[in-house]
């Protein structure tokens, strides 16, 4: 009975006690799952912060490699320009061959311009550079160290400028005395076409190997006569390759109007692959040149600068 | 009573030591995360300086050789066109 009393007396302490204990319990219970709670979002904010950091790095290290590559292609940039370079015209080939084969609705035309360098020749420059089409230039030497059109100014600068442009410089013989003397013997002609290419390597540092005979293979062959074969050899022998032309403007004899120059020039375009011939002293060609970019481009011709694996150079 | 009293408790016990161990994980975890997260900041800082510096170099070769990157730039642009003539 008394041991009863005394359970009596102490179970509501105990029952205080243990309900405290249990209060406490409790409460850290939801302190430890809040806690718990916080952390866990901590965590996702953490995993999402470095997932963040890791996207950037990466985006970051590809940058890295780009701009090395750029580094490397401005250190190396006339190999690179010449890779380049290179590959288009192994392109060019392909394509020239499927233009040929009627597979493709792009056509090639081959602008060139004869017989300067010029003071004009600048103006066709800057009209390219502005168009970003590659020209061939088939330049000759005789009586350039001063502009035949401006005799204040020295056209002698004027092939490093043709070559800076990205365009073809070709040879066109150094004096292009047609009448005078040129097609005399073939020796005395291969002389002046080794003169000429003399004088682009010394001003330019290119060595070319295309040539156009002065008034073109046909005045060529009927003022050499029996002297076109041995023209011919030494040509090969040198690697030389020759270019005549499928359309003109005319502007290398009498030219009354623009009209004129413009009707000559649209009729004479008509084939798949078209060497263009122009001259950089007419001023009428330079006037008429930025219609005729446009002209070509609308009707699927794009534009190159001549190269020695082209079928349009015979060799 | 005693024994309903008592399973109570070890129940809260066990909660409680089983949420204070996954505590602990996170923790360590966190504490981890944030120095992966200090070193790939470190790491992203001395990368960033350094493409900035490439950045800087290419814009002065570009400026010495403004007229070559141009001339490669057309020609790449040439290549492209020749490419989807091509491909057509
Ligand atoms: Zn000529």
């Amino acid at each position: 009975m008394e041991k009863d009393k005394n359970r009596n007396r102490r179970s509501p302490i105990f029952l205080i006690v243990s309900m405290l204990c249990f209060i406490i319990l409790i409460i850290i219970i939801i302190y430890n799952f809040y806690s718990l709670n916080k952390s866990s979002t901590k965590n996702k904010e953490l995993n999402n912060t470095l997932n963040t950091l890791k996207e950037n790095y990466n985006i970051e290290i590809n940058k890295e490699s780009e701009l090395k590559n750029n580094i490397d292609e401005l250190n190396n940039i006339d190999n690179n320009i010449s890779k380049t370079k290179e590959e288009v015209f192994k392109l060019a080939s392909k394509l020239e061959n499927k233009i040929t084969n009627n597979e493709t609705k792009y056509k090639i035309a081959y602008l060139t311009f004869d017989d300067g360098p010029y003071y004009s020749t600048d103006k066709v420059l800057d009209i390219l550079k502005k168009y970003n089409i590659k020209a061939t230039f088939f330049t000759i030497g005789l009586d350039k160290d001063i502009c035949f059109d401006n005799k204040n100014y020295s056209c002698a600068d004027t092939y490093k400028k043709i070559v800076d442009g990205g365009h073809t410089i070709a040879n066109h013989t150094y004096s292009h005395l047609i009448f005078r003397g040129l097609y005399n013997n073939s020796e005395l002609f291969i002389n002046q076409v080794i003169k000429q290419e003399e004088l682009i390597k010394d001003r330019t540092g290119v060595t070319t190997n295309i040539l156009r005979f002065p008034g073109g293979s046909n005045t060529a062959k009927s003022l050499c006569r029996n002297d076109i074969d041995k023209i011919m050899k030494s040509l090969q022998d040198r690697h030389y390759g020759w270019v005549d032309w499928t359309a003109q403007d005319g502007d290398g004899g009498y030219l009354p109007s623009y009209e004129k120059a413009w009707s000559n020039f649209t009729n004479s375009i008509n084939e798949n692959i078209e060497v263009i011939l122009f001259h950089d002293y007419s001023n009428i060609t330079i006037s008429m040149l930025p219609k005729a970019i446009e002209y070509l481009e609308e009707r699927d011709y794009i534009l190159l600068p001549l190269f020695y694996e082209s079928i349009k150079v015979n060799k | 009573m005693k024994k309903v009293a008592l399973s109570i408790l070890f129940l809260l016990l066990g909660i409680i030591i089983y949420s204070s161990y996954k505590l602990i994980i996170i923790e360590k975890e966190n504490i981890k995360l944030r120095s992966v997260i200090n070193s790939v900041t470190k790491d992203n800082k001395t990368i960033k300086n350094s493409n900035i510096n490439y950045q800087k170099q290419i814009n002065i070769l570009k400026d010495e050789k403004k007229d070559k990157w141009e001339e490669l730039e057309e020609w790449k642009k040439t290549k492209i066109e020749i490419e989807e003539a091509l491909s057509s």
